[in-house]
């Protein structure tokens, strides 16, 4: 075979390859395509939840400070820092010539006492009714009530029911779940209006006092959390325990108040079920308890006053026992009475969940925009096809779904799957696990002799 | 005179493997034949694991049959496995024994003949194999034969796959069968390429004719009772 011919010959047969590969391979092509695709997988139903988890600190439920009328007025403070105290108790002998001042306050505070209690019970009355036409929707009763009296504090409380003497606040808020439990609702209108009650009497018994012999009682049950001789103040907590943690600005964007929360804590025995109660719009103020969050979490957001206080209050028994049927009820106010104030807790704050969720590989979710996208599933006929699917949220590497693929059904990942205009049939690489020589029994003899040329019949 | 066969050696120096085969004695051989062989079932495994030609069982999967879809993987793997061996051996020992009794060439000058076309097969196999995997896709037609033009030209799908089957590698087997059967025999050359030629075509019409077989109903012939219906 001369030159000449051999050169004709090859490049005849390499435009004759090339034409091939254009009508085979080429944006243009018709031929029909039988795609491979490496990574898919059969979609189940699962729980999934979003966690935060954060240090925290365990603080009373609430704070009450208790002032005199000036900075001399105390002749003698009764009370130390841990004691605890009783409603009524004596915390400190007031000077005589202070005691008139005091008595003002004290008539004020009475004034604002029965003022809330007349609040609450018209509140009670009103949730009453609503029990009565048994609406299942969220109910939230507030009021407020202002009294515009310019002596100074006598007392504050730091929590959602306030009260002050000289400037007197009184809000009721009622919180009634979507559920329809209008009775837990009354249950907490009536607790809060036997607390006001024995207020009441304490202010009472405090002016049936002597003139000149003037004493500072608590008003409330509680441990001391601190006295200020140069304020003349006296803070007491609570002896029921919450939670609160500090959160950077991000984070505070993806909390909301009633964020299920579990609490775990050296001393407890499990991780106690409870909510988020409430979270700050302003950046936290600098006390102890931010001083400690700081020091256990050391974080360093770009702005440094940008940490909101985010308090966690514990469930009810019952709410608890509703949240985890299946484990027997355990008081999470019981158990996290184990707690001292100020010692560290971990608080996991639920930030999504979705039940009986079908959730896949980020990267397996194509044309993804606002929460929606597109994966690729396999049809009845073997052909991959684009299904429609919104996102419920990310979660360590895997989106999970809020609707559009169910579960059973066989996604894929390839990204060139998008190419086609029609679903094409594809195929998978050799399945790495063995058969199931059971599963190999019960298929019919019949069946293999397809399976032997790749078929099915 | 002894000489050892060498498949690269004489790959691109066939004249001479001939004179040799003629003049002496050959050794090694059927090592050779064997590694071919070997490499040939490891291309056929290798496009079975890689999934080529499984896509019809891939609606097994879309119905969650998913131990089914594996055990028939399996059984496909072996149906393979045994075509490998059937094809190959056809291509060497049958057709060699062919070329033997019709052509009345020696044995050893068949089989060797025959080694370097089933060594071409397997490479057109496997390069088919490479470009596929590299594209991500498959198609029923080789970029090496007329099945590209005929898919996109015709609608006949027995001219598609009679096509198909018409590849530059059967070209280059009927060159190097010419050489062997011209140097072997003293028939004359127009009528060897002549016969060569029908030959391949009637093999390209029989894998054609076959691949349009309802294999379903032919089946259904041999396990189910009563025989095939009349109609």
């Amino acid at each position: 075979m001369n030159k000449f011919l051999k050169a004709t010959l090859i490049v005849t047969v390499l435009a004759f390859i090339a034409i091939n590969a254009i009508l085979m391979f080429g944006e243009k092509s018709v031929l029909i395509k039988r795609v491979y695709v490496h990574e898919y997988a059969q979609t189940f139903a699962e729980d999934y939840s979003k966690t935060l988890a954060k240090e925290a600190l365990t603080v009373p439920g609430s704070e009450l400070t208790i002032s005199a009328a000036g900075t001399e007025s105390v002749e003698q403070w009764l009370v130390d820092a841990g004691d605890r105290v009783e409603i009524g108790a004596e915390l400190a002998v007031l000077d005589a010539a202070e005691a008139e001042n005091q008595r003002a306050i004290w008539e004020a505070e009475l004034k604002a006492l029965k003022e809330e209690r007349e609040e609450v019970e018209g509140a009670l009355d009103d949730l009453e009714d609503e029990l009565d036409d048994q609406d299942s929707s969220t109910t939230a009763t507030e009021t407020t009530r202002q009294n515009d009296d310019d002596d100074d504090d006598s007392t504050d409380d730091d929590d959602s029911d306030s009260e002050e003497a000289g400037d007197i606040n009184v809000n009721v808020e009622v919180q009634v779940p979507q559920t329809g439990a209008f009775s837990a609702g009354i249950a907490q209108l009536e607790q809060q209006l036997a607390a006001i009650e024995r207020q009441i009497d304490v202010v009472e018994a405090q002016l049936d006092q002597e003139f000149g012999e003037a004493v500072l009682l608590s008003p409330v049950d509680g441990v001391v959390g601190g006295v200020d001789p140069a304020l003349a103040s006296v803070t007491i907590y609570s002896q029921d325990r919450e939670f609160r943690t500090f959160v950077t600005e991000d984070q505070w964007q993806e909390l909301a108040v009633g964020d299920e929360v579990f609490v775990q804590a050296a001393g407890l025995a499990e991780a106690l079920p409870a909510t988020i109660a409430s979270i700050s719009e302003v950046p936290a103020e600098s006390d102890e308890w931010f001083h400690a969050y700081r020091v256990l979490s050391p974080e360093t957001p770009d702005n440094p006053i940008a940490f909101y206080a985010v308090d966690v209050q514990l469930a009810t028994p019952d709410a608890a026992a509703e949240a985890d049927a299946e484990e027997p009820a355990v008081d999470p106010v019981t158990a996290a009475a184990a707690l001292p104030f100020g010692s560290t807790a971990n608080a996991a704050i639920t930030l999504d969940e979705a039940e009986d969720a079908v959730a896949l590989p980020e990267n397996w979710l194509v044309g993804r925009s606002e929460g929606a996208g597109f994966v690729f599933a396999l049809t009845p006929e073997g052909y991959a096809a684009p299904v429609p699917v919104t996102v419920a949220f990310d979660l360590h590497g895997r989106t999970v779904l809020a609707e559009g693929l169910p579960p059973g059904v066989t996604a894929l990942r390839d990204s060139e799957l998008t190419e086609y205009l029609s679903p094409p049939a594809v195929f998978m690489p050799f399945p790495l696990e063995s058969p199931d020589w059971e599963q190999a029994k019960e298929i019919p003899w019949r069946a293999y002799i397809p399976f032997l040329f790749g078929r099915t019949e | 005179m002894i000489f050892d066969f060498s498949f690269w050696r004489y790959a691109f120096n066939q004249q001479k493997l001939i004179h040799n085969l003629k003049e002496a004695e050959m050794r090694k051989f059927g090592k050779r034949l064997m590694w071919i062989l070997a490499i040939g079932v490891l291309v056929f495994a290798i496009r079975e694991f890689w999934g080529m030609g499984t896509v019809s069982l891939t609606p097994l999967l879309s119905v969650g049959l998913w131990e089914t879809y594996t055990v028939a993987r399996w059984t496909s793997l072996l149906g393979t496995l045994l075509w490998a061996g059937l094809y190959l051996a056809f291509h060497t020992y049958i057709v060699a024994f062919l070329f033997k009794k019709l052509a009345r060439m020696p044995w050893r000058a068949a089989i060797v003949m025959q080694a370097y076309v089933t060594a071409l097969l397997v490479f057109e196999k496997a390069l088919l194999l490479a470009v596929f995997a590299a594209f991500g896709y498959t198609l029923s037609v080789s970029f090496l034969s007329f099945g590209p033009l005929a898919a996109t030209f015709l609608e006949e799908p027995f001219l598609v796959l009679f096509f198909n089957q018409l590849t530059v590698i059967t070209a280059a087997a009927i060159a190097l069968q010419y050489k062997y059967v011209r140097s072997f025999t003293a028939a004359k050359p127009w009528a060897i390429l002549l016969v060569l030629i029908a030959a391949h075509v009637a093999g390209a019409l029989i894998v054609a004719y076959v691949g349009l077989l309802p294999l379903a109903d032919l089946f259904a012939i041999f396990v189910e009772e009563g025989g095939v219906p009349v109609e």
